[in-house]
């Protein structure tokens, strides 16, 4: 008899959290994972035998046990903003603001184009909002640093994506890119069967002997990769310089995609850090500052917490740990109806990328850092914290942004 | 038994060098230096920090110890492993 979901009793509500988004990863075969209670629920579509079940059953326990000590890992607030009303007076520092969920109402209204799983196309005041915010990241967290602009590919060598762990700490994120062999017999019949079959269709492949090269890159995962690269085996004169870049990044989430909260192919704005250690450190900081000082000034409700990357490897604990430990990674995150959204991030990571790059400076690795904004989540953030008609936004941002408009035609 | 501060420092100082592979004309590794901003330990090197501080002082170190206090640099592990052993951590 085929089963169609499997229940796992699970401690705490944190590690409930992570894995609710982790078992999308476990197995294929899993089609719906929810919480109901104190387990996790996980559907298996069209059923599975009892050893298929069994044999998911010992993923998910294996994947939960890299998580025990999700409740020893204390969240610490950094700063909270509260949210401005249309008149421009600060909202308490700590008050919910009233948030809405925009994401149907931006469908309707055609500023948002769901193009597929984790793909959208936008139009209207979303792209204009998108394009606003960073310009503004870009001058006002950027600007004062004297951030070099630099522009990147869309697509990493898979070997000096290696160098930055990214295969070995979030393996299940990496979309490859590849294409047909250079084989005139693949190429032939890969057409032959396209004709065939009347058009694409994902068994094509599998009609081919060895249809595919082995990739040699990878789509972005980050933005910052891309700097180190490009530094690569240089030795800096002074103590360190900073850049701000803009990348498409791509990271393949299984069935937690949604909105855009968590888009698979989305733009990400970085200014990054990189020198010695108190260099990176002091940028670092101005550029939280900063950053604080943008939220407030445009009546945004919001904080920054402490953090971790989500490591799917089972060294997790070891590498979050030391992340939360050493104050390595800040979120900011902002209100959403269903909770909230990670919108940036602060990051400090000593000397990996330094290292793997050598990097110096005055014979050592150098560190680096960064700060980074999801632009897809803030315009989906400030509409729903905001509303989608400028005129109802908070003073600060609606001035701000009329401002832009002005000088953008 | 609890050991001597001055003691300590020496023997993590030395520790630290062999195990991680730092030079010994490096002048950015003093006693005061950031361990883990200027890279000389990682996620890893952290762990196996603590294995060792473990078993060499019979002492515990828990993930709390390492929020809780400043354990970045050899003068500030080792002023804190010789209060622990004293009970006063």
């Amino acid at each position: 008899m085929a089963i169609e979901e499997l229940a796992l009793p699970l401690p705490s509500e944190a590690i409930r959290k992570h894995m609710q988004y982790a078992a999308w990863f476990a197995d294929e075969r899993v089609t719906r994972v929810e919480l109901r209670g104190g387990e996790l629920v996980v559907g298996l579509g069209d059923g599975a035998d009892a050893a298929a079940v069994a044999a998911i059953r010992g993923k998910l326990e294996r994947l939960a046990a890299r998580f025990a000590r999700m409740d020893d890992f204390e969240i610490r607030e950094v700063f909270r903003t509260g949210r401005a009303g249309q008149a421009g007076q600060a909202g308490q520092a700590g008050e919910p603001p009233e948030v809405i969920e925009p994401y149907d109402e931006l469908v309707a209204r055609g500023w948002v184009v769901p193009l597929g799983v984790g793909q959208v196309a936008l139009r209207g005041l979303a792209l204009e909002l998108l394009e606003f915010l960073d310009d503004r990241f870009v001058r006002r967290v950027g600007g004062p640093a004297n951030a070099r602009p630099e522009y990147y590919p869309g697509v990493m060598a898979t070997d000096r994506l290696n160098r930055t762990n990214h295969f070995s700490s979030f393996p299940e994120h990496v979309h490859f890119v590849t294409h047909l062999r250079e084989d005139l017999d693949v190429l032939d019949q890969f057409a032959r069967e396209l004709r065939d079959a009347g058009g694409w269709t994902p068994a094509i492949l599998g009609k081919l002997e060895r249809p595919m090269a082995s990739p040699v890159v990878a789509l972005n995962p980050a933005v910052c990769y891309h700097c180190y690269a490009a530094a690569e085996n240089t030795q800096l004169d002074g103590d360190g310089f900073v850049v701000t870049a803009r990348s498409r990044c791509h990271r393949y989430e299984s069935g937690n995609h949604r909105t855009l909260a968590r888009l698979l192919d989305f733009t990400m704005r970085e200014v990054i850090y990189v020198g010695r250690p108190d260099f990176v450190k002091a940028e670092r900081e101005r550029g939280i500052a900063l950053v604080r000082a943008l939220i407030e000034e445009w009546g945004l409700a919001a904080w920054l917490e402490t953090a971790n990357d989500p490591f799917f490897t089972n060294d997790f604990e070891v590498k979050a740990a030391f992340q939360r430990q050493n104050d390595m990674k800040y979120e900011l995150r902002l209100p959403l109806l269903s909770g909230s959204l990670a919108a940036a991030s602060s990051n400090f990571h000593s000397v990996t990328f330094g290292k793997a790059f050598n990097i110096t400076s005055r014979n050592r690795p150098v560190c680096t850092g960064c700060t980074a904004f999801g632009l897809e989540r803030w315009i989906y953030a400030v509409f729903a914290q905001c509303g989608l008609d400028p005129a109802a936004w908070p003073a600060g941002l609606r001035a701000d942004f009329g401002r832009w408009q002005a000088s953008h035609g | 038994m609890t050991s001597d501060a001055t003691a300590v420092l020496h023997q993590i100082d030395t520790f630290v060098r062999a195990t991680f592979n730092v030079a010994a004309d490096d002048p950015d590794f003093t006693s005061d230096v950031h361990l883990f901003d200027y890279g000389y330990l990682d996620s890893f090197g952290a762990q196996q920090l603590i294995t060792h501080l473990e078993a060499t002082y019979a002492i515990k170190i828990s993930d709390n110890d390492l929020v809780k206090y400043p354990l970045n640099t050899l003068t500030e592990i080792s002023k804190f492993i010789v209060d622990r052993q004293r009970g006063a951590r």
